[in-house]
């Protein structure tokens, strides 16, 4: 073996030699190792491969601004849920055993994250969770448990005061049954009866029937001046089409993640219905507010055109931000430790930071931040429920959604 | 690690149970259950339920496999009017109106929501962090208790009636075989293992809602009992261990294609799957391995 090294060779090694106390300490610093369950197929396919790409978009700021703890660099692995409960736990084993992850981020529908709940809490692992259901937050938690998005029984208020700031009293509901909608239904009903309307007609429906005929008919039958229609896009476009051929009078309300036009008309929901049928149904969901410059540039990372609304990619990339500034705060990686940090990183008081690179820079210093986010102003209680989410008020016209105003972000 | 390999050696050991159900209904007595998905759910959903009112385990699970083996027989009667191979639709059908109970009966199952925290037996005796290699044994003990008790079935004069009837119900039924009773026999051991299994999904993961008893797991374990060689309890276990590293090795091959997107990286984990059951298919198109009669020549009934 010969050692001989060219003019060039030694060059760009003395080149390289400010840098070298920096790449022998990361060397010698093993990645954070942070999953991403994702749901990359399945029911959840459609918001899967932005939850990866946010994810990705920090730790690569990060990484690229150094990493953190001194040098370390964030690791992602990411595995598909495939929308299922029983894949999930798989998926999940493989990134607690075998990839060794710290948190466990990402995770989406109230099915999978109700089922890789019980064993991330065995490890002592932090889980972030991008579902609504109630139970995601609910019992013993150990501080583990965080959930970046509005929490299901606070999405039927807002939807409430939408329905009835457009002057409905006689209020029908028509809903599917699952954890996270269910969740929602008891103060919307509240809201409504308080706000002096009366819900007339209240049905559930199942995902995956081949017709809802017969819960529409039960729902108009009580003459509604309004019909609230909480589910997902594959179900609601079905319900849509069957409205508006049944030829029904009244005003159709529906969650953003089912009946979004988008602001270029460029939604599936509007693709698959059509204009027509589409027209003047309203949407209410909570979501990252468009104007929000910190909204804005992280739409522009994503190389996505302005006003992109982004339903969940948002959020993951804020915990992912999160749990990086929080590690640095606790000068350690151990879930437990880092955990505790996230409630004074976010709810302040401090100096307010957007970005994962600027609030590292802050916390090196010793300095106290209150970390903003992205996706909203993060704010979070003691159970890791997310605070505060503002909800926007859509309405459909001529295939475009139109904004129609905020109802209030509520916990 | 070793966790990991804890959890997948539980699902092979539940694929396998369903396997060896498949192999006797099918395997042995020519009966095709299209609808496995759904005697699965009604065996997870009987021991859940029962568990949640305070049943304890063993009971909930021993109740599993009373109501799947009785319930399995029920469907099979639907053969005593009808060619045996419209059983593959009536069991189709069964399992979709299983899928519809679960779904509709909230009072019962809890509908789409499913139910929660379902109790795990013997947890308080083990304790939680055992708990995952324990069942485990439970889990393997099992396996080779049906797989015993199977075998002992199938190399039985019951075992070689259903041969016959599956080659040649008119012969056997001229020899003076009950088809019928055979068939419903044989439909009721299978459900009864099923039941089994979903006793133990129940308890594994401790979560359950209608959306895990559809299509795939029917697919899956045909899957299983296709690759080892149908009507093979030997070849079943390497036939269900085979789509297991088929379904969780692609997970690890995946890592090392880096320049794809996440998304991609997914979808083309399902492609390989694919891939690796048509290669099985093309040069082992009988399966791993082959039928008991074939494999044990030297028994002692060859010469009766």
């Amino acid at each position: 073996m010969s050692f001989i090294i060219s003019r060039r060779k030694l060059m760009s090694g003395i080149a390289a030699l400010p840098f070298a106390p920096g790449i022998a300490w990361s060397q010698t610093n093993e990645p954070i190792r942070i999953g991403v369950l994702a749901p990359l197929t399945g029911g959840g396919g459609p918001y899967g491969a932005d939850i990866v790409k946010a994810s990705k978009l920090a730790a690569d700021e990060i990484n690229s601004t150094g990493g953190i703890l001194g040098g370390r660099k964030i690791e992602l692995f990411v595995e598909d849920d495939e929308t299922s409960a029983t894949a999930a736990v798989k998926a999940a084993r493989k990134l607690l055993d075998i990839d060794k992850v710290i948190a466990i981020t990402g995770v989406w529908g109230s099915a999978p994250i109700l089922a890789v709940r019980p064993l991330v809490l065995e490890k002592n692992i932090v889980l972030t969770a991008l579902g609504s259901a109630d139970e995601v937050t609910e019992g013993d938690t150990k501080g583990l448990v965080w959930r970046f998005q509005a929490r299901a029984s606070s999405w039927g208020a807002p939807a409430a005061r939408a329905i009835l700031n457009g002057g409905f009293k006689k209020v029908g509901l028509l809903h599917l049954q699952n954890p996270f909608v269910s969740s929602m239904i008891p103060s919307f009903l509240k809201t409504i009866e308080e706000g002096g309307g009366k819900v007339v007609s209240n049905v559930e429906f199942k995902p995956d029937q081949p017709s809802y005929r017969a819960e529409i008919e039960k729902v108009y039958a009580a003459a509604p001046d309004a019909v609230f229609v909480p589910g997902y896009v594959g179900q609601f476009t079905s319900i849509a089409k069957e409205i508006y051929r049944g030829g029904y009078k009244g005003k159709v309300f529906s969650l953003t993640i089912a009946a979004s036009a988008g602001l270029d008309g460029s939604s599936a929901f509007v693709k698959n219905v059509g204009k027509e049928v589409a027209q003047g149904i309203e949407h209410v969901q909570p979501i990252s507010p468009l104007d929000r410059p910190e909204y804005k540039a992280f739409v522009k990372a994503m190389g996505a055109p302005d006003g992109t609304v982004f339903p969940f990619a948002a959020l993951q990339y804020d915990a992912i931000n999160v749990l990086a500034v929080a590690i640095e705060r606790a000068k350690s990686a151990a879930p437990a430790d880092f955990a505790r940090r996230i409630i004074p990183l976010t709810n302040g008081p401090g100096t307010k930071v957007a970005t994962g690179v600027a609030a590292l820079a802050l916390v090196r210093k010793g300095e106290a931040i209150d970390f903003t986010g992205a996706g909203q102003d993060l704010k979070f209680d003691e159970r890791g429920e997310l605070l505060g989410r503002p909800f926007l008020h859509q309405a459909i016209r001529d295939g475009k959604d139109v904004i129609v105003g905020t109802v209030g972000g509520g916990a | 690690m070793t966790g990991y390999f804890v959890a997948i050696l539980t699902f092979v050991s539940l694929a396998v149970l369903l396997g060896f159900a498949l192999n006797i209904q099918w395997g042995q007595a020519g009966m095709i259950n299209f609808g496995l998905a759904g005697f699965y759910g009604v065996g997870a959903y009987t021991a859940a339920i029962l568990s949640k009112q305070g049943v304890d385990g063993v009971s909930a699970t021993v109740a599993a496999i009373v109501t799947t083996a009785a319930i399995s027989a029920l469907v099979s009667l639907a053969t005593i009017k009808l060619r045996e191979d419209y059983l593959a639709i009536t069991t189709l059908a069964f399992s979709e109106s299983v899928r519809l109970v679960l779904m509709n009966e909230t009072w019962l199952t809890g509908g789409t929501n499913g139910i929660r925290d379902i109790p795990r037996p013997f947890v308080d005796l083990v304790g939680g962090e055992r708990y995952e290699l324990f069942f485990l044994a439970a889990c393997i003990v099992l396996v080779a208790a049906v797989y015993f008790l199977l075998d002992s079935v199938i190399r039985s004069p019951f075992g070689r009636a259903l041969r016959a009837v599956r080659e040649d119900d008119v012969v056997a039924a001229t020899l003076g075989k009950d088809v019928l009773a055979l068939r419903v026999k044989a439909f009721a051991i299978g459900g009864a293992v099923i039941g089994l299994a979903g006793a133990l999904h129940a308890f594994y993961f401790t979560y359950i809602d209608p959306g895990e008893f559809a299509g795939f797991v029917t697919v899956y374990a045909f899957m299983s009992v296709i690759v080892g060689g149908k009507g093979s309890n030997r070849g079943l276990v390497m036939g269900a261990c085979t789509v297991m590293i088929l379904l969780e090795g692609t997970r690890f091959l995946k890592d090392f294609v880096p320049f794809f997107t996440a998304q991609q990286a997914a979808s083309l984990r399902l492609i390989m799957i694919g891939t690796g059951l048509i290669l099985v298919l093309i040069f082992r198109p009988s399966g791993l391995s082959s039928e008991y009669r074939l494999s044990s020549p030297k028994t002692a009934d060859t010469t009766s």
